[in-house]
């Protein structure tokens, strides 16, 4: 039997529906009146980081190739017959899929047909299909999609600061793997994973906008499996708190330096809640934002530019606030963020700093409720944190000062990496 | 969504679009100002970076940033877009809708007094802008300039309309740029900003829940203290390509960008513009085109290779990353999809797939603000169709209007970024 619950918000006027499915599946269903269009996600809670995993009746874990979880969201739009992009041809449907550190995402907007784009969606993402042939035809691709990736100097800083952040946790692997990794990917390996991670248990789905239970659930009792629940155990990395290296960098074809700067956190447990996120981002902006003394004289002193940036990047088993951006002085720009982190430690956050902040935080996540793709998104990435994507809003209005500056505490400037891309000479 | 704009005529080439809508949780506006791209080039890049940066009233970006942030952390700046032949100076404000305000505030009322406060009371002294802020805005508006270079795609796409519009507006060459950005002093700007005022083509838009007289008072009011004295910018269509233009250029990066430059026939941005963006997407559009499904799926030799129609200019590019050894194979592959194009071989299926695609897409972009602005903005000198208007034309091109699209294309500029493998051949 499905259950059905009605999730909704007074704060912001908005609902939804979360049904458990029959088979498992976590689903929600979040209609938005006056929409002609709807978005549609199919996600499983895999992605680059899931390189060891077991299943309870497992002893060891599996070892897979980096870059598989990427490499199955390719190849599963192939099937015996008609490829799904083949099958979208005649819908209409503008469909696509995404790989990330923790979860692979099968999407589709459309305006008309939803229900012929449910039926696609829902049978290609339960129906593997692999072989030699397609998996050795996928290489060439990939190969230069990984190839195109590399060329890109944010991404490479980025994964560089990781590298030099991290010793042991995958999350330093790049997303879709490497020509020589994704070498040893076979079609035995693609449904070995397959097995694990496309059971129901470990997915979600979710469809926003011109959209109504009934259709969805039609379609989903029909053609979704019921296979009995699976248990998987990620591996958690033995990651020590210091940081693998406090400085790194490389040569790329760039006018001026990129840097990456970020503070290694060291984690209790695999994953940071709701609240513990947003306390933090609260801290950078108050340090960084805009508004910030030290973003200001970063700017007038010719140290940054407009690329500047900054976010908390945390997932299963990894968490540091991460700044980026370009300098002819990355040092420097080092130097100041930590000054300016050790001063604020110490004096603590101003009353009115916090106030601002709050309110411009809670404007922007209000704002997120108005693309149908941005909450299909937050809904999934909310379903898999074991969260409703309500609680934003909610937590912002209850957060206090005292816990903004005891989560400030938490950044330490002693476990500390920076990223440099210099350009070639 | 659908949605009714009231057009508001204020002034000569002056006017406001109102879309009232419910639902979104923002109000979007914008103020958009037209002028030829070659009337103060450089200035009017700086223009609406400082513009957004600070102003007579709030000298302090400091406190202009605060000001944003007490909107509920409205987000409000500058940008400066192409559009044909034409720069189009854009000031723009996101911000929560006035019934999700905790205090009652009119925020979108308050946003607009804060942007026409922006555009018409600039921090000056006397005739020119302070200089300390000049400096820094030009400095962000150089280093954003150079930092295109980070962007492989964008970088050889650039390069490819500086070749083959050499002799046009339309492809002033970057270093041209630069050099005349390093000659703006702050009286230059000055001048810009008081000639931008009085000659540009101007449309302010309001998406979302306003007081519609109030904001048409205010425009009216800010305005009236200004000269007018508008100018139409032209944008010139070169139909016909005379030969075909080489260059390749070597840069230290993995992959090799491929992009190719097509004049297509067209006269105006108006031009039979249907028949030819269906033929450009059954060539190099969605997933269902000719050039996704041979070159990259059936040939491998690729992760991307799609066309888009530039119709402010009229012109096609095609563009793909591929390994430098594999040039002649793909260039031959597209001659010969094109071929396929001109002779009125592509299947019922495709034409079909591609005529869906993008009226089931278009039915969908009214779904978020930025859609509705987005379409809004684009005809800041043209009519505003509906969207039913629009697919009622898309729905009527046939396959002869498609053929004739496709032999109107002639091959103007082949222009490739050689990756390091491929510079020892």
């Amino acid at each position: 039997m499905n259950k059905i619950k009605e999730v909704v918000s007074e704060r912001l006027g908005e609902k939804y529906y979360e049904i458990s499915h029959e088979s498992g599946l976590k689903m929600f269903v979040y209609p938005k009146e006056n929409y002609s269009s709807s978005y549609v996600i199919f996600g499983t809670r895999y992605g680059s980081i899931d390189t060891q995993f077991k299943l309870g009746t497992d002893s060891e874990y599996t070892a897979v190739p980096e870059g598989i979880a990427h490499f199955l969201e390719h190849k599963l739009f192939e099937s015996e017959e008609l490829d799904a992009f083949a099958r979208y041809a005649k819908t209409g449907a503008n469909a696509n899929a995404y790989t990330s550190f923790d979860r692979t995402c099968y999407l589709f907007s459309c305006s008309e047909n939803l229900k012929a784009n449910l039926e696609i969606l829902m049978d290609f993402v339960t129906h593997p299909y692999f072989t030699e042939q397609t998996v050795q035809k996928e290489q060439g691709i990939i190969g230069q999609e990984i190839k195109m990736t590399e060329d890109d100097p944010m991404w490479a800083s980025l994964f560089l600061l990781l590298g030099a952040m991290y010793k042991n946790h995958p999350v330093q692997i790049e997303i879709a793997g490497t020509v020589e990794s994704i070498s040893h990917i076979t079609a035995d390996l693609l449904y070995r994973c397959y097995d694990v991670f496309y059971n129901m248990s470990n997915m979600a789905f979710c469809a926003v906008g011109n959209v109504d239970a009934e259709t969805v659930l039609e379609v989903a009792d029909r053609l979704l499996p019921k296979k009995p629940p699976i248990k998987i155990e990620r591996k958690f990395f033995d990651e020590p708190d210091a940081v693998n290296t406090p400085y790194a960098e490389k040569k790329m074809a760039v006018n001026t330096p990129l840097f990456a700067l970020g503070f290694k956190e060291k984690l209790e447990s695999p994953e940071k809640s709701g609240r513990d996120i947003i306390l933090m981002q609260t801290v950078l902006d108050v340090l960084c934002s805009k508004t910030s003394a030290l973003y200001n004289e970063m700017l007038a002193d010719g140290l940054i530019n407009s690329s500047f940036e900054y976010e908390y990047f945390t997932g299963y088993g990894y968490a540091a606030p991460i700044f980026s951006g370009e300098s002819e002085n990355p040092r420097e720009v080092e130097k100041r963020i930590k000054a300016a982190v050790v001063n604020l430690q110490r004096e603590g956050v101003s009353a009115a700093d916090f106030k601002r902040v709050r309110k411009k935080l809670y404007g922007r996540s209000i704002m997120s409720f108005n693309s149908a793709d941005e909450i299909a998104n937050n809904v999934i990435a909310s379903a898999f944190a074991g969260e409703s994507v309500f609680d934003g809003p909610e937590i912002l209005g209850s957060i206090t000062l005292d816990e903004v500056n005891r989560r400030l505490k938490d950044i330490d400037t002693e476990r500390s990496s920076l990223s440099v891309i210099n350009p070639e000479e | 969504m659908i949605i009714k704009p009231e057009i508001v005529d204020i002034g000569e080439k002056l006017r406001a679009v109102f879309v009232p809508t419910a639902g979104f949780k923002t109000t979007l506006i914008t103020i958009d100002l037209l002028v030829p791209r070659q009337n103060n080039l450089a200035e009017n890049i700086i223009l609406p970076k400082i513009l957004s940066y600070s102003c007579e009233k709030y000298p302090d970006p400091i406190a202009l940033n605060a000001e944003k942030e007490a909107l509920y952390g409205a987000i409000i700046g500058g940008l400066t877009a192409r559009r044909g032949e034409g720069s189009k100076v854009e000031l723009y404000a996101t911000c929560i809708d006035n019934k999700l305000a905790l205090d009652g505030e009119d925020v979108s009322g308050l946003c607009v007094e804060l942007l026409l406060e922006l555009l018409f009371k600039p921090d000056c002294e006397g005739e020119a802008f302070k200089a300390d802020k000049f400096e820094l805005q030009r400095r962000l508006a150089v280093e954003s300039i150079e930092s295109e270079k980070n962007d492989k795609r964008l970088y050889s796409f650039t390069r490819m309309i500086e070749t083959m519009c050499s002799e046009e507006v339309f492809g002033i060459p970057t270093d041209e740029i630069l050099d005349e950005l390093g000659k703006t002093t702050p009286a230059s700007l000055y001048k810009a900003h008081r000639e931008l005022l009085s000659t540009a083509s101007v449309q302010i838009s309001v998406t979302g829940s306003f007081n519609k007289e109030k904001i048409i008072e205010a425009v009216r009011s800010a305005f009236s203290s200004v000269d007018r004295h508008p100018i139409t910018t032209e944008t010139l269509f070169v139909e016909e390509a005379q030969d075909v233009t080489s260059l390749t250029e070597d840069m230290e990066i993995n992959q090799s960008k491929l992009v190719l430059g097509y004049r297509c026939g067209m006269k105006n941005r108006n031009d039979d513009v249907y028949a030819r963006q269906v033929m450009v997407d059954i060539f190099g559009g969605g997933p269902y085109s000719r050039l996704f499904t041979n070159v990259r799926e059936k040939m491998s030799l690729c992760y991307y290779c799609s066309a888009r129609l530039y119709r402010e200019k009229g012109i096609v590019a095609i563009q793909s990353g591929i390994e430098a050894e594999n040039r002649q194979k793909v260039l031959d592959e597209i001659a010969a999809q094109l071929e396929i194009m001109k002779r009125g071989e592509f299947t019922d299926e495709e034409f079909v797939a591609s005529k869906t695609a993008i009226c089931d897409s278009l039915r969908g972009i009214f779904d978020t603000p930025d859609g509705i602005d987005s379409y809004i903005s684009s005809k800041i000198d043209d009519d505003i169709n509906s969207i039913e208007e629009s697919i009622a034309k898309y729905e009527a091109v046939t396959r002869e209007d498609v053929v004739r699209a496709a032999n109107s294309m002639s091959l103007d500029t082949v222009y490739m970024l050689r990756g390091k493998e491929g510079s020892d051949e």
